[in-house]
């Protein structure tokens, strides 16, 4: 047996959404039980008496006047409008409007009808979506300043002062959430020597972070033991390999060595696993790069090649160590910025000093910008210039 | 836009795995993983095909390396295909320069010219 439903007035009054027939000019004119059920109020008190905008709350009357009605008159239908109507006793009732204009013959609008869905549970349902966003956001908080501290662990927290030479340094995090791979330290040897590194770990996030820090206390470590830095690179490297045996390698690009006082000047040995070319800034207003190829990266073979190269810094001689999130700059959509483009852009600066240097890199990596995409370490070391020479 | 994708087939003299887009820290796990999982005998070749490729950082390297760590494993050989110079450049960088053997052609690598 099939049931029809026979009775379109039963349908109407009872329908589960409200119906609500207004004049022009609002007065109510017809409306079903269900809407006056919702709203708490006798049908006698509320055809031909009230406007549909009465049964609103302030606010939304102010909306329905200034823009829903003008915006019906215009289009002659309007749909899923969130609105609240105000129930006896003073309760809201969040509801969405779907109106449309009934016309005459002549086109003139006669009624205005309008269905009135009940929509507590979508606004229970948006202000959990409201709390969820809340909650993410204050968990994003909580992760970005974890990964502040980590980061922080991770590099020395002040550079020492060293004497005869002035030294700088800058991490430039490319992401707020994640705990980058770079790392860099300067740190004392025996016998008025001191031992820095800098490199970068492939990988990022926690993963890296473990092998960072294992990184720089075998660096460190190893310096202390034997500080010729090709048998600090070995130290590393034979550390690393057994670390990371299996299908995940993990290696880092690495330029480590001492820098030892003599006279004025101060002498280095520089040694370098993989690493990008460091630039050279000299006293008498030239600049290069430090290449030290055949150097391979650490920890990804078994027996490394490592190369190392004796530097002298005269006063007013500046060099800068830096990780490939700066060379490997994305410049344009298919370009990227190279050493050599470091190199010309910071042609112009020397003679300078170690703060000199990072304040000009750190310019250009601004200039950069979102182009970034690898966080930077720098560390500058600078000889003070002669009094009375150039600065 | 990165339309990054890597392909693995399965050839007589061995396989051949296809890097396109660029590789780097978001994209590198995603090769580490597929070259896990790749099965070579003894004396195949492995035919690493980056004529697609536009990007490569030092975390893209690994993928090269888990490559070559997979050949040596397996006593079989690895050969890059149609290196960009951008990408030779990142592994002279890195010291690699020489540790790969490099090919202009997928059918140059298969046929050892």
């Amino acid at each position: 047996m099939t049931e029809y439903e026979d009775s379109l007035e039963d349908l109407y009054d009872n329908a589960p959404c409200g119906y609500v027939s207004t004049l022009p000019d609002g007065t109510i004119v017809k409306i079903n039980a269900t809407l006056l059920r919702w709203l708490g109020r006798e049908r006698d008190a509320v055809v031909g008496r009230v406007s549909f905008s009465d049964l609103l709350t302030v606010g939304g009357r102010i909306y329905y006047e200034t823009h829903f009605a003008p915006l019906l008159q215009l289009r002659g239908e309007l749909g899923g409008v969130a609105l609240e109507l105000r129930a006896a006793g003073g309760t809201r009732l969040p509801v969405l409007l779907t109106s449309t204009v009934k016309s005459d013959a002549g086109g003139r609008a006669r009624f205005i009808r309008t269905t009135v869905f009940d929509a507590r549970d979508r606004r229970a349902y948006e202000e959990e979506l409201l709390r969820g966003r809340d909650l993410a956001e204050r968990e994003r908080d909580r992760v970005q300043r974890l990964a502040r501290t980590l980061q922080q662990t991770l590099l020395p927290p002040a550079l020492p002062v060293v004497p005869g030479v002035q030294a700088a340094a800058y991490y430039h995090p490319a992401s707020l959430d994640q705990v980058g791979g770079d790392f860099y330290d300067l740190f004392p040897l025996p016998g008025d020597t001191w031992g820095f590194f800098l490199g970068d770990v492939s990988g990022k996030g926690e993963d890296a972070a473990v092998v960072t820090s294992l990184i720089r206390y075998t660096l460190r470590g190893a310096a202390v033991y034997d500080p010729d830095p090709v048998s600090v690179l070995d130290h590393l490297n034979t550390v690393l390999y057994q670390a990371s045996q299996g299908m995940y390698p993990r290696f880092c690009t690495v330029v480590c060595g001492s820098i030892r006082r003599d006279g004025d000047a101060a002498v280095m040995t520089v040694a370098g696993g993989g690493h990008t070319p460091a630039v050279v800034f000299r006293a008498d207003g030239t600049s290069s790069l430090l290449h030290l190829r055949g150097g391979q990266l650490v920890g990804a073979l078994p027996e490394a090649r490592f190369v190392v190269a004796e530097l002298r810094l005269e006063p007013g001689d500046a060099i800068l160590l830096y990780t490939d999130g700066l060379t490997e700059a994305r410049t344009g959509a298919d370009s990227w910025y190279s050493e050599e483009d470091l190199l010309d852009d910071l042609a112009g600066l020397a003679p300078a000093t170690a703060p000199d240097v990072i304040a000009a890199v750190n310019r250009l990596l601004d200039a950069l910008g979102d182009g970034v995409e690898d966080d930077t370490a720098l560390l500058a070391l600078s000889v003070p210039a002669r009094e009375g020479g150039r600065a | 836009m990165n339309d990054f994708s890597v392909t693995v087939r399965t050839v007589a003299a061995g396989v051949v795995l296809t890097i396109r887009g660029d590789l780097d820290a978001h994209t590198s796990p995603g090769v580490l993983a597929r070259t896990g999982e790749l099965s070579l005998s003894r004396g195949q070749l492995l035919v690493v095909d980056l004529s697609g490729l536009r990007f490569c950082d030092s975390s893209g390297i690994s993928a090269f390396i888990a490559a070559r760590n997979l050949a040596v494993g397996a006593q079989a050989d690895v050969v890059l295909v149609a290196v960009p110079r951008q990408v030779l450049r990142v592994l002279d960088v890195v010291g690699l320069g020489a540790l790969f053997t490099v090919r202009s052609s997928v059918e140059d690598a298969l046929s050892g010219r």
